[in-house]
């Protein structure tokens, strides 16, 4: 065996494997494997078994594939309902056009059949919500309106939490843009982002049709496993409290699995996140409340507005510490995502060189390295734009990326601690309002 | 196995009636395998993940052109390879080049070998997983729980990335080497 074939062939297996190959290694690459013989083979066989081991990290069980599937076919259902409920709705003003042409105002009839075809077109096509969207324009101090069939239209404001009760379904049309969320059985809490509209999604489904948005402003639909970044296309999303899935009709959305990587989505493909550990799952649907002025990270010192990952975390009188004590990372995760803010916190880690902050759904980390472990560090964590700045003890700390993902403006906050490690937390704050300066220390 | 091979026919049918709750017992008996199936030429979890599911919609939609007569499982797996095949076609667009690569592998799968091979390396696999030293352990779970690329990796054990892909080479080489004694025993 070739030592430096073998360098090269594991450099070319692991870019293909993870998608940082180059097109001549990618050529290279599939050559061998159609040229035949041993070499195709044996890169068949680490092709499997990479395959097979990334399998035997799934935490999925046989209960959580059978339920994605039922969720999976539910939701088709109801998106099918919702397709036959606008198609039908437009039938009246196509016999209305079909009356004029019984009238005899041949010339008049031909120019009403080509507008009301081209109507017809817009309104059965992707953009079908449009006239509904026309008609039911928000007032502008709301974001958007919810429509319910045995209801009349509602406005709802940043910040409103919405709940359709379970087994049936109500539209949401979102900031007068031909955005259509219909929720099925959803429990869910609208907020701004900047730019751009937030649907937290706490249980239930939705369906969703998005228009192209302008650029640089997103419909994200976060959920306590996954956060979907919509550009402009259909798809179904449900969420419980194990797991989210997503099945995307048209266009691309990108997933962003809290535990995994992020995934981009296309038509026709769907998705699940992992599901979290029983653990790990949140007790109550519990969300960091939004920080207008200096808030702490931790309410009252619990942690019910956030996720234990990994490891173990709790409170001792108002110091959040996190370990895993069979030498594990530990990881605690926020149960909402979050935008521009700053945060401040005294951090102190134990038994280990660093841990991190983790930044906008893991794509920036702020190393903690202090040069003398155990002692006291005061850390303030800046988020703009999503550009991250950080200092320790007022020195600038070099942020590293990540997942990398580029420009990233919204995201979960997590804290990290390397494997067998401690991480002891006081006096965390945080503030979405950039207009005010730091807490005193 | 992860469901009761006796009570199978009698879920078919029910299921085939449009009875759901029937079919989560099929998908629960089958479901495993098929996953094993897919990782033999798809290496993304949540590919894979996606990919099965996808299968046992498109089945339960076609349930209405099953044979009752003849056996699930094949009718199952020719419905996987459809759903294998339109996600590289899917993907072709989106992965460029990683496509050249893609349709290599695919020409000729792995996934030739019988279903059960599939779930029992998997099985095998697992076994041996347990058996890896603590060190090497660390390494596997970066770059397969943790989804790590090789350049993170390198930084954060301060080796070089060819010592990293080596390492994980080798890794994969005996994890499998083990898997088919395992095989090998349990078959003689």
């Amino acid at each position: 065996m070739n030592p430096g074939a073998d360098d090269a062939l594991a450099a070319l297996i692991e870019g293909y494997l993870e998608g940082t190959i180059d097109e001549d290694g990618a050529r290279t690459l599939a050559g061998l494997v159609q040229s035949g013989g041993a070499q195709a083979r044996r890169i068949r066989d680490l092709v499997a078994t990479a395959g097979l081991i990334s399998l035997s990290y799934d935490p999925v069980t046989a209960v959580d594939m059978a339920r994605s599937v039922d969720e999976h076919l539910t939701a088709d259902a109801q998106y099918s309902d919702l397709l036959r409920s606008v198609s039908a709705a437009i039938v009246p003003r196509r016999s209305w056009a079909k009356t004029w042409i019984g009238l005899g105002a041949l010339v008049a009839a031909l120019l009403l059949v080509l507008v009301n075809l081209a109507t017809y077109t817009i309104r059965t096509g992707p953009r079908a919500s449009a006239a509904m969207v026309q008609k039911l324009e928000p007032a502008p101090a709301t974001i958007a309106v919810l429509h319910g069939p045995l209801q009349p239209d509602r406005a709802i404001a940043a910040g409103e939490r919405v709940t359709v009760p379970e087994g049936s379904a109500a539209v949401l049309i979102i900031d007068h843009e031909p955005t259509i969320c219909t929720l099925d059985g959803a429990d869910c809490i609208l907020m701004h982002g900047s730019p751009g509209i937030i649907l937290r999604l706490l249980h239930g489904g939705i369906s969703a049709e998005v228009a192209h948005q302008p650029p640089g402003v997103h419909v994200t639909i976060s959920t306590a496993q996954a956060v979907v970044t919509v550009i402009g296309t259909r798809f179904i999303i449900s969420a419980d409290a194990a797991r989210t899935q997503l099945k995307v009709l048209q266009g691309l959305v990108a997933f962003r699995d809290r535990l995994g990587g992020t995934t981009a989505v296309a038509a026709g493909e769907a998705v699940a996140s992992q599901a979290l550990p029983a653990s790990a799952r949140p007790a109550s649907t519990t969300v960091l409340p939004v920080a207008e002025t200096w808030s702490p990270l931790f309410p009252g010192g619990a942690l019910a507005a956030w996720t234990q990952q990994h490891g173990a975390w709790h409170s001792e009188q108002g110091t959040i510490v996190g370990e895993d004590r069979a030498g594990g990372p530990a990881r605690i995760l926020s149960t909402r995502s979050l935008g521009d803010f700053t945060m401040a916190c005294r951090m102190r880690i134990l038994r280990i060189n660093w841990a991190e902050i983790q930044l906008l759904g893991y794509n920036v980390f702020v190393p903690v390295a202090p040069a003398q472990p155990g002692t006291w560090q005061y850390l303030v964590v800046n988020v703009r734009a999503g550009q991250v700045s950080a200092t320790c003890n007022g020195q600038a700390v070099h942020v590293q990326p990540g997942l990398d993902l580029g420009v990233v403006r919204f995201g979960i906050l997590s804290f990290y601690v390397r494997p067998g490690g401690r991480c002891e937390i006081r006096d965390a704050q945080f503030c979405e309002n950039p207009d005010l300066p730091l807490p005193p220390r | 196995m992860d469901g009761s091979e006796d009570t199978l026919p009698a879920s078919i049918a029910r299921a085939r009636e449009g009875d759901r709750d029937a079919y989560a017992e099929v998908v629960r008996a089958y479901q495993a395998r098929l996953r094993a199936q897919v990782a033999l030429t798809v290496a993304d979890r949540e590919a894979i993940l996606s990919i099965v599911q996808d299968a046992f919609v498109d089945a339960w939609r076609g349930l209405a052109t099953y044979d009752g007569e003849r056996p699930f499982l094949p009718w199952l797996r020719a419905i996987l390879r459809t759903c294998i095949a339109k996600h590289y076609r899917e993907q072709r667009v989106q992965r460029r080049h990683l496509a050249l690569v893609d349709a290599a592998l695919l020409s000729q799968p792995c996934e030739d070998a019988p279903v059960e091979d599939a779930a029992e390396r998997l099985a095998a696999l697992r076994r041996c997983l347990a058996e890896v030293p603590a060190g090497s352990r660390e390494l596997l779970s970066l770059r397969f729980e943790q989804d790590w690329q090789v350049k993170r990796i390198a930084e954060h054990l301060h080796k070089s990335a060819n010592a990293v892909s080596m390492s994980l080479l080798r890794l994969k080489e005996e994890l499998s080497a083990c898997a088919q004694r395992r095989l090998q025993g349990r078959r003689s």
